[in-house]
């Protein structure tokens, strides 16, 4: 975090908050992790409580009607700290998202651009065969909800001892299921209606 | 989006669908996936004893232009001997079929598709 710069109001010196110490303006966006933005840990285990309540106490913070009596500068500062708040709340709820973070962190970019391992494939390729020719997809469904339970389980593992290679390969085996969960329901839905 | 004609012909009506037996010897397979979009595609070539690939079927599980992509190629590839196999490239499907700016990696797929069933051919022949 920046804290070398000065306020652009003021040109008072600046410390890690959103708002200058001196005249009490509100700063521009400064590059800033979702984690730190939320006053997160750096683990994949996460208390959406927590993050509900952080995301609403923000969501004040910047909320336009308190800024409506302020400068221009100001008010554009509030609407792009907005934007940024809401980009940052809806990654980090989203499993697949908070992963990528995770390891964006570690300097691990573009996850989901890799290319899957030839077991991976070969699993993704029957699980699709599966739905494709069965029509009582309950069990299915109950399958996959578990696999995903157990990689989610398998992510707060993998972060805490810090293998980042086992999470790179169980974010893309998460992606394709939470995927394949979305499809499996849709052909579902389609059942009911015919 | 509007799909092209040829993607059309293909979606709507694909060559070459289905499997060959991956156990033998002279079944080339090819597993490949796209994990951002859930793409999954297998492709087989059947090739003779002077190397000539005989026939070719693929599955697809994907958009419109991901199983026109992988029917064009097993169109391309048969007749072809291994070498001149290795040289189709996704710039040739794409163009084929017309496809958009989005849709250029639906080829790259089939490509690695190619590459990944005559590797496995030529796997299987050196084991």
């Amino acid at each position: 975090m920046q804290t070398n710069e000065i306020c652009w109001s003021c040109k008072g010196p600046l410390n890690e908050g959103f708002f200058c110490p001196t005249c009490g303006t509100l700063r521009r966006p400064f590059a800033l992790s979702p984690f730190k933005f939320f006053a997160l840990p750096f683990a994949f285990n996460l208390n959406l409580n927590t993050l509900e309540e952080r995301y609403l106490d923000l969501q004040k913070q910047f909320h336009p009607d308190k800024f409506v009596t302020k400068t221009s500068q100001e008010q554009m500062n509030a609407l792009s700290w907005g934007g940024f708040l809401n980009d940052s709340y809806n990654k980090l709820k989203k499993p697949v998202e908070r992963a990528c973070l995770l390891l964006a962190e570690q300097g691990i970019h573009d996850v989901l651009e890799e290319k899957p391992t030839p077991d991976m494939m070969m699993k993704q390729f029957e699980l699709r065969e599966q739905l494709e020719e069965s029509e009582q997809l309950d069990d299915l469904l109950i399958e996959v909800q578990d696999d995903i339970a157990n990689l989610e389980s398998g992510l707060v593992e993998s972060f805490d001892s810090s293998n980042f290679e086992k999470a790179k390969k169980q974010t893309l085996e998460l992606q394709f299921l939470s995927k394949f969960t979305r499809d499996i329901k849709r052909k579902m839905r389609q059942l009911k209606t015919n | 989006m509007a799909y092209s004609d040829k993607v059309m012909d293909h979606y709507s009506n694909p060559r070459n669908v289905g499997s060959l037996n991956k156990a033998d010897s002279h079944v080339g397979t090819g597993m490949v996936g796209a994990p951002a979009c859930g793409d999954v595609m297998k492709l087989q070539i059947q090739v003779s004893d002077t190397g000539v690939i005989e026939d070719a079927k693929f599955k697809t599980f994907g958009c419109g232009s991901a199983i026109a992509s992988s029917s064009l190629a097993t169109e391309m590839l048969k007749g072809k001997t291994l070498d001149q196999a290795t040289e189709i490239k996704n710039s040739d499907i794409a163009e084929e079929l017309a496809l958009p700016p989005v849709k250029i990696h639906c080829s790259v797929l089939a490509e690695d598709a190619i590459k990944a069933a005559i590797d496995d051919y030529k796997s299987k022949q050196g084991a």
